[in-house]
């Protein structure tokens, strides 16, 4: 069952470390802090760690998963459970990818309304935003990757912009440190993996990356892709956590965005607004490669084209988006997107793993005994 | 084929062009951008004052007020008062009045927490209403009173409070909010005096300029004001104002017996610009003996203002937070019904003259 991808469609290894880290990066990091400090409090940059540490783990597993037999999920599918099973299964893990382009989308929709345009409608940046998106993920892979090439670049330099709350932290917020039990800082940790899914995605366009026939490329790049993730996520929440009291942190929902309005130049006093929209670029990605990822899914298992897939996908997750009205549903919607991502990458990616491995013995055994 | 494909990007894009023009927008004209807002209780009711600058007519700014019973319509009836909408999107400066201050903030500051349009802002108080204060500053320039509270805190011995300090004492526990405050003075001019120390929402007292010099020193970072003190050793006698350039303070809580102890220890970088008739600081002498006085006066006022904090029952310096920091079994009720009551302190200052000016010292 492997797929063959012809050479002009791929990318250099080296876009893995874009590809994973920019669909890592979506909008939880303007708003993690008021659900990460619920277990561990003050020591929650530990469990982000923790977190960056065990996805880490689950990077290694999926390169053990993919190999050049079975180079994607549908075929690994297909490799443990056979034709049908496998491709339910693959449809499960395609609706799982379209919740999580649809949360992010959502997320951010909801971050304009709250934050900038208080009365614009949903739809209204939903037609916006998906003929983007549409025009974007009909062209293709390479674009997509280099899309998150600069939406990782291009957004670097609001790095520069922690120069600013650095001027009112007080070391004192963290202390006492290390005061936590490991239950406590398991519960951080889990609201932590949040920030870090969206580097599964891998498992669909692992072989629209070009290898080279000596090396271990791929996993290098993408493990400097999950280890940029992790310091750039561990300077936000230090930086958070140093300029918020915790109690502050419980109160303000959106800390991130709370702690960019210190920025101000004298000809520009509220930076968050562009703060805002500068954030579209590093958003775009982890809609459109999840998106992308959905239609590989449907390609892959039904044959259908992805132009009309993507028609539809990107129809039905408009019609969702504008459904959502309540701002509770929106965090319902999270949390069950949330559930479903920690439950399909720390649990069932592993188990997958262990079931390959056993049905791997067993035809290894069959071939013996012949 | 390839101009179907093209037509259809082209659509693509006319579409999105279009569609962003259901952007909702305001043209700067047809604002009301407030600069600065008031708020004061009246009759039982909220009541705001706010100042936008008129850049439409060129004229000066205008002070509108309204009441209303909650934050919130407030703004509503405002709105029914002016010919533009409200914008608190450049919003500078806020004050609470006297008998707000003293009824409870907490309704205001609530709205203002939820409101994603307030920037970082300055908030104060002001003796009586803020009414007094927002007229004068109507033939002034736009930003006047804002500059005015920024160069305070800049150089004038005022603690930094803004909206993010707020936040954090105001949420926080093991430590209390302040803010300066504003009057108007005999001959009509703005003027900062001292500032309010709140317990909880309310204000319960104030401190003169002096006293919230020493808060300054006792809590940021930033030490830049005049201390003035009267020297009176020997022969030496006179009022001396003497310029502290930048700083450090130390806070500690560490146990005595039964009773805990608040340990301070402050080292200021101090520039000289006047001297009293006969210290001359050429002479060893003088000068140990002049650092003696002053470091014994900064401290005795230190300790003799964390004593008025005490027995008023409120810790702007945040005490609580730094007993926390090793206590892992803090409850804020306990320490403050407890602990700070019997609390001792200890101000300890270190002086190092960094300069005494370009001009002949002797005199």
């Amino acid at each position: 069952m492997k797929v063959n991808v012809e050479k002009h469609f791929q990318v250099s290894a080296f876009f893995t470390f874009f590809l994973i880290h920019s669909s890592q990066t979506g909008v939880g990091i303007l708003n993690f802090q008021n659900q990460v400090i619920k277990g561990a409090e003050q020591d929650a940059w530990i469990s982000l760690i923790i977190t960056g540490v065990i996805t880490h783990i689950i990077l290694y597993i999926i390169f053990k998963l993919l190999d050049e037999e079975n180079n994607d999920l549908v075929a690994v599918h297909h490799y443990c459970f056979g034709k049908t099973m496998g491709n339910i299964l693959s449809v499960l893990a395609m609706i799982y990818f379209w919740l999580a382009s649809l949360t992010v989308l959502r997320a951010y929709i909801e971050v304009i309304q709250i934050w900038v345009y208080p009365t614009i409608k949903t739809w209204q940046l939903c037609i916006v935003f998906g003929l983007t998106f549409y025009y974007l993920i009909k062209s293709g892979f390479r674009t997509l990757s280099g899309f998150s090439f600069w939406g990782v670049v291009l957004p670097s330099f609001l790095f520069f912009l922690i120069y600013f709350p650095m001027k009112h932290t007080n070391y004192i917020y963290l202390l006492p440190a290390f005061s936590h039990s490991l239950s406590e800082l398991f519960i951080s940790s889990k609201a932590f993996s949040l920030l870090f899914l969206g580097f599964e995605w891998i498992v669909i366009y692992y072989p629209f990356i070009r290898r080279n026939p000596n090396s271990k490329n791929i996993s290098k790049w993408a493990y400097f892709g999950n280890l940029y993730t992790i310091i750039v996520y561990l300077i936000v929440t230090l930086i958070s956590f140093l300029y918020f009291n915790q109690e502050v942190l419980q109160q303000l929902p959106w800390a991130t965005l709370m702690m960019v309005k210190i920025v101000h130049f004298s000809f520009l006093e509220r930076f968050e607004y562009a703060f805002i929209f500068i954030w579209l670029l590093v958003v775009i990605s982890p809609i459109c490669i999840s998106l992308w990822a959905c239609t590989r899914i449907i390609k892959r298992t039904f044959s259908i084209p992805p132009k009309a897939s993507l028609k539809m996908l990107l129809l039905a997750e408009m019609i969702a988006a504008i459904s959502l009205q309540e701002f509770k549903s929106i965090d319902h919607l999270i949390n069950l997107t949330s559930k479903v991502g920690i439950g399909f990458v720390y649990l069932y990616l592993p188990l997958l793993l262990i079931i390959k491995l056993i049905k791997n013995n067993f035809i290894k055994n069959r071939l013996n005994k012949i | 084929m390839t101009n179907k494909k093209f037509a259809q990007r082209i659509g693509c894009v006319a579409l999105s062009l279009f569609l962003s023009g259901c952007i909702p927008k305001s043209i700067i004209d047809e604002v009301s951008l407030m600069h600065y807002i008031g708020f004061d209780r009246e009759k039982k009711m909220l009541k705001a004052s706010v100042v936008y600058p008129n850049y439409a007519t060129e004229g000066n700014s205008t002070l509108l007020t309204a009441e209303a019973k909650n934050p919130s319509s407030l703004q509503n009836e405002l709105g029914h008062k002016s010919q533009f909408e409200y914008e608190v999107g450049q919003l500078r400066v806020m004050i609470f009045g006297d008998k707000l201050s003293r009824y409870g903030l907490a309704d205001v500051l609530d709205t203002i927490c939820k409101d994603p349009k307030i920037g970082v802002i300055r908030i104060v108080i002001s003796d009586g209403s803020p009414d007094l204060i927002l007229r004068k500053t109507l033939n002034k320039s736009p930003l006047y009173l804002k500059n005015l509270i920024d160069k305070s805190i800049e150089d004038e011995g005022i603690p930094d409070i803004n909206l993010h300090v707020m936040y954090d004492q105001y949420f926080g526990s093991g430590i209390d909010m302040s803010f300066p405050n504003l009057k108007v003075d005999s001959k009509g001019d703005i003027k900062i005096d001292g500032m309010g120390i709140f317990k909880g929402d309310k204000l319960k007292f104030k401190i003169s300029d002096k006293e919230a010099f020493l808060l300054k020193l006792m809590m940021d970072r930033n030490k830049n004001g005049v201390y003035s003190f009267n020297l009176d050793k020997n022969e030496h006698k006179g009022n001396i104002g003497v310029r502290i350039l930048y700083g450090k303070h130390k806070v500690k809580v560490i146990k005595e017996g039964n009773q805990e102890k608040a340990k301070m220890d402050l080292t200021l970088n101090i520039k000289l610009e006047g001297l009293p008739k006969g210290v001359k600081l050429e002479k060893e002498r003088d000068l140990i003996l002049f650092k003696k006085a002053l470091q014994k006066s900064i401290s005795t006022e230190a300790e003799s203002l964390l004593k008025d904090f005490q027995a008023n029952g409120v810790d702007p310096v945040g005490l609580g937070r730094i007993y926390k920091v090793n206590r892992s079994n803090y409850s804020e009720q306990n320490f403050y019904k407890m602990i700070y009551r019997n609390m001792k302190f200890d101000v300890n200052t270190k002086i190092i003259v960094r300069q005494t000016g370009v001009g002949n010292i002797e005199s």
